[in-house]
C-alpha cells in the first residue's frame, strides 16, 4: 500500500461565459498522503474551490474540465463515471461553505445523513440510523438521538456546520475535504469548528484539504501548504518552511499583509498592489506578474514551470524571492 | 419620529411580540376572513335575481302570465322581500339543508343537487390525478435534462395545448377516438352500479379531454420549480455523495419544488369544475354542468342558485384546507 | 491574526448557460405580433371588406375548403360563407377579449394600489371582496347570469372584465407592496408628494411591467371563456358568428364535414396561442432585465 492517498496531475478547468473562457485552473498538481493535512490557500477566483470540487466530482455547468484524479492508485477517469461517482462518495467527504445551502430543507437530519451510508456502503438503515447518533455525538450534537428527526433549520449555524461534518463523515472516508467550512459561521464558532475537523482528521487518521482564504485558519492546523493564484499553485511546501522562508513573491506579499502583534504602533500594513486577476483576461505568463514586485520582462511570456527549490517543495516563478534579493546584492 | 421612521415602521408592519399571540391572532383571522368569504359568496348567490330586469316571476311565467301568477309567485319564493331578509331566510334553510323547491321538476334542489354530484365530482378528481399523472412524471424528466429533445417536445406540446380550449380538445378526442376508431362512445354514461369498467369505457373520454387541458399549466410551473431547485447545494452535496441521480429528484427535489404545484392544483379544481360543465354538454354526462345548462332556459332560480353556492363553496373550503395543511408539506413552515 | 482575501459575499456568481432557442423565440414573438396586428385589422375592417354577409345563404350547403367551386373556405351547414363568418368571428373574440380586460385592468390596479398603500382596514375588506369573487368560477358565473339576463357583447365584456378583477388586484398589490419599501418611495414622501402623485407617478410605472404581460394572457383566457360559453349555447346569441358557436354546430357533422369545426378550432388555438406567446415573451423580457 502507498503512501500517496490522492494524486491530482494536471487539473485543468475552462469555463465558457459571454466574454470568452475564463480558465479557472490552468494545469494544477497536487498530491495528498495519508493521515496528511493539506491546506489550500488563495483569494477569491484563485482556483482553490474550483480544485476542490473537481477533485470531489462537481462542475459549474458547461465548464470543460481535464486531467488526472488519482485516489488510492485508482485513477478516476478511467472508470465509469458511475463507478466514479460511487468511489468518490464513499471514499471522500466534504463539507461546504455554507450548511444552510448544503442541506436540503425539507428533508429531516437523519435521512440526509445516512442515505449515502445506505447507499455506498449497503448498510442496513438501522445500522445506519445507530451510526448517525455515534457520529452527531462525535461532532459535538448533545441528545443526537432524538434529533435526526429534525430538520436543518432547527440548528443553530455552528450546529448546522457540524450536521454537515456528520454527513461528510458517513461513509468512513479516507480524505475529507473541507471547502471555506467555517467562512459563513461566527468567528467564536469558527474556531470550535476548525478544531473539530483537527481533532476528527486525527482521531480518524483522515487526510484532509482544507480550503481557506484565511492563512490563519492554515497556518497551526497544517502539515503542509499549497498557495494558489490565478488558476495555478505557485508555491507548496511543508507549512512551517513556507510561511517561515517564502520563495514566491505573492506568498511572501501575503505574508507581509497580515498585521502582527508585535509590531510597532501605527507602523503601516504591506497591502499588495493591484486587483485579483480577471481569469478570462489572463494572458499567457505568470498570473501575478502585473502585481509583483519582482517581475521582469521574461515573466510575461510563458507561465514559470513547476521547479523544487528544495526537496519537498514546489514553485513556479523565475524569479523568487531569495534570488532576487542575491542578484542585488551581487553588483 | 421623523417621516423616515414613521414610514419604516408602517412598511415593516410590525410584528406583535408574543409568538402564540401572533399564531392565535393568524388563525382567527383566517377564520374570520373565511366566514366573511363565504357570507359573500352564498349572498352574491340570492342577490342573483336583482340583476334581473323585472321580477323573476314575470320572466319564470313568461310574458303571458296574469299580474295576479305574478304576485302570487313572487310571493311563494319571497322575491317580493328585500335581500337581506331574503338572504336570512335562505341561510336558515340552508342550514337545515333545505336550499328550496326546483321549478322545473318540483323536486327539492338538494336531493336533484346530490343525485347529480357523484358524475362532476368523479369526471374532476380523475382528470386532476391524470393531469397530474401526466405532468408530475414529464416534468421531473424534462427538468432534469433541460434543452434535451425530450424536453423541447413536452414542452412544446404543453404551450401548444395550454393554447387548446377545452371544447376543442373534446370535440377532437370524439373525433379520433369515437367516431373515427370507435373506440371508446361518442356520449352517455354509466353509473358505477353498472360495473367500474363499464363506466370506465364512458367516462375516460371526457376525463382525457379535461386532463389534457389542465396538465401544461401543472407540467409548466413543476418543469420551472425543478430547474430551479437542481441549482440548490443541496443537490450537489448529494451528487458529490455519490446518490444516484433518480434517487436525488425522488428525495431531495421533488418535495421542495411542489409547494406551488399544489397550491395550483387547488385553484385548478374550480377551474376543472367550470370545464366539467363544457364536457358534460359535450359528452352528455348527466352532472352538475348539464343540470345548469338545462336550468336556464327553464329560468329554474333555485337550482341555479343551489349549484353556484355549491361549487363555490367548495371550491372555498378546499382552498382553506390546503392553505391550512401547507404547513404539513414544509417544514419550515412548522413552528416548534 | 486574521488575513481576509475575499469577501465570503461576493463569491463568483454562477455562470449561467447562455440561453438557447432566443432566435426561434423571437421569430415565435414576432409571428405572433403580426397574427394579432393582422386581426385587429380585420376586425377593423370587417364591414368595408367584399364578403358576403354573415347569416344569408351563398351556395350549396357544406361545400368543403379549396374545392374549386362557392368561396374559397367553403360553405357551412346552411350555406354561408365560413371565410366571412371566420372574419367576423374574430371582432366577437377580440372585442370581449380586449374590452374586459380593459375593465379588469382598469379596477384591479386601482383596488391594488389602494390597497397596497392604505394597508389596515381597506386593504382587509378588498381582500375579502377578492377572495369571494375568486371562489367562483367564471364559466358557472356567467351560466348563472345567462338564467338572469340575456347575453351579448356588452354583458359578457361587463361580466368578464367584473370576474378577472382580483388577480390583478392581487398582482398590483404584490408589485406595488414591493415598491413601497424602496427609498425612493420615502423620498418622494419626505419631499411633500401628496398622495395622488406617489401613487401615479411613482408607485404605478414602477409597478405596471408585470400587470401589462399579465394582462395579455388575461384576454387570451377570457377568449376561450367566450367560446366556451358560445359552444354552450349561452354565449352571443344566433346569427352572431362566435368561433364556439360555429365549432357546436359543426360537431353534429363530425365524420361528412370536419372542417366545420376545424376551420374555427384553428382560428381560435391561433389566436390564443398568440396571446400566450407574447405573454410569455414580456414575462420572460421582465425576468430576465430587458433581454430576452
Amino acid at each position: 500500500m502507498s503512501d500517496v492517498l490522492l494524486e491530482v496531475t494536471g487539473a485543468r478547468c475552462e469555463i465558457p461565459t459571454a466574454r470568452g473562457d475564463v480558465i479557472a485552473l490552468g494545469g494544477v498538481d497536487l498530491t495528498v498522503r495519508r493521515g496528511e493535512i493539506v491546506g489550500l490557500v488563495g483569494e477569491s477566483g484563485s482556483g482553490k474551490s474550483t480544485l476542490a470540487k473537481l477533485i470531489v466530482g462537481a462542475k459549474a455547468p458547461g465548464a470543460r474540465i481535464s486531467g488526472r484524479v488519482v485516489l488510492d492508485g485508482e485513477d478516476l477517469e478511467s472508470v465509469k463515471p458511475e463507478t466514479a461517482r460511487g468511489i468518490r462518495g464513499r471514499r471522500i467527504g466534504i463539507v461546504f461553505q455554507d450548511p444552510m445551502m448544503a442541506l436540503n430543507p425539507v428533508v429531516p437530519i437523519g435521512r440526509q445523513i445516512t442515505e449515502a451510508a445506505v447507499h455506498n456502503r449497503g448498510i442496513t438503515r438501522e445500522q445506519a440510523r445507530a451510526e448517525a447518533v455515534e457520529l452527531l455525538s462525535q461532532v459535538g450534537i448533545p441528545d443526537a438521538a432524538s434529533r435526526l428527526r429534525h430538520y436543518p433549520h432547527q440548528f443553530s449555524g455552528g450546529l448546522r456546520q457540524r450536521v454537515t461534518i456528520a454527513m461528510a463523515l458517513a461513509c468512513d472516508p479516507d480524505l475529507l475535504i473541507a471547502d471555506e467550512a467555517t467562512t459563513a459561521l461566527d468567528v467564536t464558532v469558527q474556531r470550535q469548528i476548525l478544531d473539530l475537523l483537527s481533532r476528527l482528521a486525527l482521531e480518524r487518521s483522515l487526510a484532509m484539504i482544507m480550503v481557506s482564504h484565511d492563512l490563519s485558519v492554515i497556518a497551526g492546523r497544517t502539515h503542509t501548504t499549497a498557495v494558489m493564484y490565478g488558476g495555478i499553485i505557485v508555491e507548496s511546501g511543508p507549512t512551517a518552511a513556507v510561511f517561515d522562508a517564502p520563495q514566491h513573491p505573492y506568498t511572501k506579499a501575503l505574508l507581509e499583509a497580515i498585521p502582527r502583534i508585535d509590531a510597532p504602533p501605527h507602523s503601516r500594513l504591506t497591502a499588495i498592489p493591484g486587483n485579483p486577476p480577471d481569469l478570462s483576461r489572463l494572458g499567457t505568463g505568470c498570473p501575478f506578474a502585473a502585481r509583483c514586485a519582482n517581475a521582469q520582462p521574461d515573466c510575461l511570456p510563458v507561465v514559470p514551470p513547476v521547479t523544487h527549490p528544495v526537496a519537498d517543495r514546489t514553485l513556479r516563478c523565475y524569479h523568487p524571492v531569495d534570488s532576487f534579493a542575491d542578484a542585488r546584492k551581487a553588483p | 419620529m421623523t417621516v423616515l421612521q414613521r414610514e419604516r415602521a408602517r412598511v415593516s408592519n410590525i410584528r406583535p411580540r408574543s409568538h402564540t399571540l401572533h399564531r392565535l391572532r393568524s388563525i382567527g383571522g383566517r377564520a374570520l376572513h373565511l366566514v366573511a368569504v363565504l357570507v359573500l359568496v352564498t349572498l352574491a348567490g340570492t342577490a342573483l335575481t336583482d340583476l334581473m330586469p323585472g321580477s323573476p316571476a314575470s320572466i319564470i311565467l313568461g310574458p303571458t302570465a296574469s299580474d295576479e301568477a305574478i304576485a302570487a309567485l313572487n310571493a311563494e319564493y319571497g322575491y317580493d322581500q328585500p335581500l337581506l331578509l331574503r338572504y336570512l331566510q335562505w341561510l336558515g334553510n340552508a342550514i337545515t339543508g333545505d336550499l328550496g323547491v326546483s321549478i322545473q321538476s318540483n323536486q327539492p334542489v338538494v336531493e336533484v343537487l346530490l343525485q347529480r354530484l357523484p358524475v362532476t365530482l368523479e369526471l374532476t378528481v380523475l382528470a386532476l390525478l391524470l393531469s397530474l399523472a401526466i405532468a408530475i412524471p414529464a416534468a421531473v424528466y424534462a427538468a432534469s435534462r433541460e434543452n434535451s429533445m425530450f424536453d423541447r417536445i413536452v414542452s412544446g406540446l404543453a404551450s401548444g395545448f395550454m393554447s387548446v380550449p377545452v371544447f376543442v380538445i373534446g370535440v377532437l378526442l370524439v373525433y379520433v377516438l369515437g367516431v373515427a376508431t370507435r373506440w371508446f362512445p361518442v356520449a352517455g354514461w354509466a353509473p358505477l352500479s353498472s360495473g367500474l369498467a363499464e363506466n370506465l369505457h364512458f367516462v375516460f373520454v371526457p376525463v382525457l379531454a379535461l386532463a389534457l387541458g389542465e396538465f401544461p399549466a401543472f407540467y409548466r410551473l413543476l418543469r420551472s420549480d425543478v430547474i430551479s431547485t437542481l441549482r440548490e447545494d443541496f443537490v450537489q452535496t448529494a451528487t458529490v455523495r455519490g446518490m444516484p441521480r433518480g434517487y436525488i429528484l425522488r428525495r431531495h427535489v421533488l418535495r421542495p419544488s411542489s409547494f406551488s404545484l399544489i397550491t395550483v392544483a387547488a385553484v385548478a379544481f374550480g377551474r376543472l369544475l367550470a370545464g366539467s360543465v363544457v364536457v358534460e354538454s359535450l359528452f352528455a354526462l348527466p352532472g352538475l354542468g348539464s343540470l345548469a345548462l338545462q336550468s336556464i332556459p327553464a329560468k329554474d332560480i333555485p337550482m341555479i342558485q343551489g349549484i353556484v353556492v355549491l361549487v363555490a363553496v367548495t371550491y372555498v373550503l378546499i382552498n382553506a384546507v390546503v392553505d391550512a395543511t401547507y404547513a404539513l408539506l414544509d417544514p419550515r413552515m412548522r413552528r416548534i | 491574526m486574521t488575513v481576509t482575501l475575499e469577501d465570503p459575499a461576493t463569491r463568483p456568481a454562477r455562470t449561467s448557460r447562455p440561453p438557447r432557442f432566443t432566435l426561434t423565440r423571437r421569430v415565435g414573438f414576432m409571428l405572433a405580433v403580426a397574427w394579432i396586428a393582422l386581426l385587429t385589422l380585420l376586425a377593423l375592417v370587417a364591414d368595408l371588406l367584399p364578403i358576403p354577409a354573415i347569416d344569408e345563404p351563398v351556395g350549396g350547403p357544406s361545400i368543403p375548403p379549396f374545392s374549386g367551386e362557392g368561396p374559397l373556405l367553403g360553405t357551412d351547414a346552411i350555406g354561408r360563407d365560413i371565410a366571412s363568418r371566420l372574419i367576423h368571428g374574430v371582432r366577437i373574440s377580440l372585442a370581449v377579449g380586449v374590452g374586459a380586460t380593459a375593465i379588469a385592468v382598469v379596477v384591479g390596479v386601482l383596488l391594488g394600489l389602494l390597497a397596497a398603500y392604505t394597508r389596515g382596514a381597506v386593504e382587509r375588506i378588498i381582500n375579502v371582496l377578492t377572495d369571494t369573487v375568486l371562489s367562483f368560477p367564471p364559466l358557472l358565473l356567467l351560466l348563472a347570469l345567462a338564467t338572469v339576463v340575456t347575453p351579448g357583447v356588452p354583458t359578457l365584456v361587463i361580466a368578464l372584465g367584473f370576474l378577472f378583477v382580483p388577480p390583478f388586484v392581487r398582482l398590483t398589490r404584490a408589485a406595488a407592496l414591493s415598491q413601497l419599501g424602496r427609498d425612493y418611495i420615502t423620498a418622494a414622501r419626505s419631499l411633500g408628494a401628496g398622495h395622488a402623485r406617489i401613487l401615479f407617478r411613482e408607485l404605478l410605472p414602477n409597478s405596471i411591467q408585470p400587470i401589462i404581460s399579465y394582462s395579455v394572457v388575461v384576454v387570451a383566457l377570457i377568449i376561450v371563456i367566450e367560446g366556451s360559453l358560445s359552444f354552450l349555447g349561452v354565449g352571443v346569441p344566433a346569427p352572431a358568428p362566435s368561433w364556439g358557436s360555429m365549432i357546436a354546430s359543426g360537431k353534429d357533422n363530425l365524420t361528412r364535414a370536419p372542417y366545420l369545426v376545424i376551420a374555427p378550432s384553428l382560428m381560435i388555438f391561433l389566436t390564443v396561442f398568440a396571446f400566450n406567446t407574447i405573454g410569455d415573451h414580456l414575462r420572460r423580457r421582465i425576468a430576465t432585465g430587458g433581454e430576452s
